[in-house]
């Protein structure tokens, strides 16, 4: 079993070999430990989520597809499992060696001056919408008149500029 | 998928692939011992299963070929009638053991794992005898009456077409 490839050894795990299960298993299972171990500081969690992601490889094994790598379908389903654990819990920690509680709270004069710059990206009535709308608090009538358009369109407008903006956050932010 | 969420996707998974920690060893033991429970399951576990499953399957198969002359559906034709006229009584009574075990193990591979159709196929020749004298048993409290000889040609026969059965759904079963 040792000179089988991973993935030849999961067609055998697939058609119900226990030894090609022993393999794969001492093969990665420090991977997923590690990766899961990173995440939560709750011992009993990592290991109950641990055992969750074998049982979902488990019963998803008939899903896996030969002709793909075996580690990014082991990746994808630990992935998976660790979010249905998350959800299931209700208070899991995340973890990764940091005190959550040290947190402080975001510096929103960062992130106001962040979206600043990131609506010099919109088109002109969008940003002047959006600015009168977040920063200068006007009203949809007040906007209407300063675009010289009805407030069902400066409506529209803010709602398209909101979109693009989350669409350039999402993409990478003002840098 | 944008490139912050893929470059976030390629920076998890390297750590995944470069994460080396072992599970606790009861753990592993654990979780090892509980896939290897689902890789072998009990035969009896499968065999009342198979059994459920011809019941029921074996029930409906006298609609079409009549066993020992029991017809609970009154059906005019039957492919006993057929194979007593191509092959004469002994060819029937093989035919006809075939078609009723062969059948539900056909039918019961549409409901096993492939880890219990692997367990029907360690045991393969006794779960099949077993469910045949089973079946000739109920035959009997039903009121069917038949000599040794034919009895032993009827299971002959369904202990072919179960176990042909048992290799056909493992040969579909397998990926």
């Amino acid at each position: 079993m040792k000179e089988l490839s991973d993935e030849e050894l999961m067609v055998l795990y697939q058609n119900g070999d226990e030894s090609a299960f022993k393999a794969l298993y001492f093969r990665h299972s420090s991977k997923i430990y590690a990766y899961l171990k990173k995440r939560f500081s709750q011992e009993e969690f990592v290991k109950d989520t641990f055992q969750e992601v074998f049982m979902k490889i488990h019963k998803s094994k008939h899903l896996y597809n030969r002709s793909f790598p075996v580690l990014p379908w082991l990746f994808t389903i630990t992935n998976s499992t660790l979010i249905d654990c998350l959800r299931k819990a209700k208070t899991p920690q995340m973890t990764d060696n940091f005190d959550f509680n040290q947190l402080q709270a975001p510096n929103t004069q960062i992130i106001i001056g962040d979206a600043q710059l990131l609506t010099e990206r919109l088109p002109e009535s969008q940003k002047l919408a959006v600015q009168m709308r977040y920063i200068d608090s006007s009203t949809f009538e007040e906007i209407a008149d300063r675009l010289k358009t009805s407030p069902t369109n400066a409506r529209q407008l803010i709602s398209r500029g909101i979109k693009r903006l989350k669409q350039l956050i999402d993409d990478g932010g003002p840098s | 998928m944008t490139d912050k969420k893929n470059n976030e996707w390629i920076y998890n998974y390297q750590e995944f692939i470069n994460g080396n920690e072992h599970a606790p060893t009861e753990l592993n033991n654990k979780v090892y011992d509980e896939i290897k429970s689902l890789l072998n399951p009990n035969s009896f576990v499968v065999f009342s299963k198979v059994l459920g499953i011809h019941f029921a399957v074996g029930f409906l198969s006298l609609s079409v070929c009549h066993q020992f002359g029991i017809n609970p559906f009154n059906t005019k034709r039957s492919l006993a009638d057929w194979m007593m006229d191509i092959g004469g009584h002994h060819f029937c009574m093989v035919g006809c053991g075939v078609l009723f075990l062969g059948l539900s193990i056909l039918a019961a591979g549409i409901f096993l794992t492939i880890e219990e159709v692997n367990a029907l196929k360690r045991t393969q020749y006794l779960q099949t005898l077993v469910l045949g004298l089973i079946s000739l048993g109920i035959f009997v409290s039903f009121g069917a009456e038949f000599a040794f000889g034919i009895a032993m040609l009827w299971l002959i026969g369904g202990l072919a077409g179960g176990v042909a059965a048992t290799q056909t759904i493992l040969r579909v079963k397998r990926v």
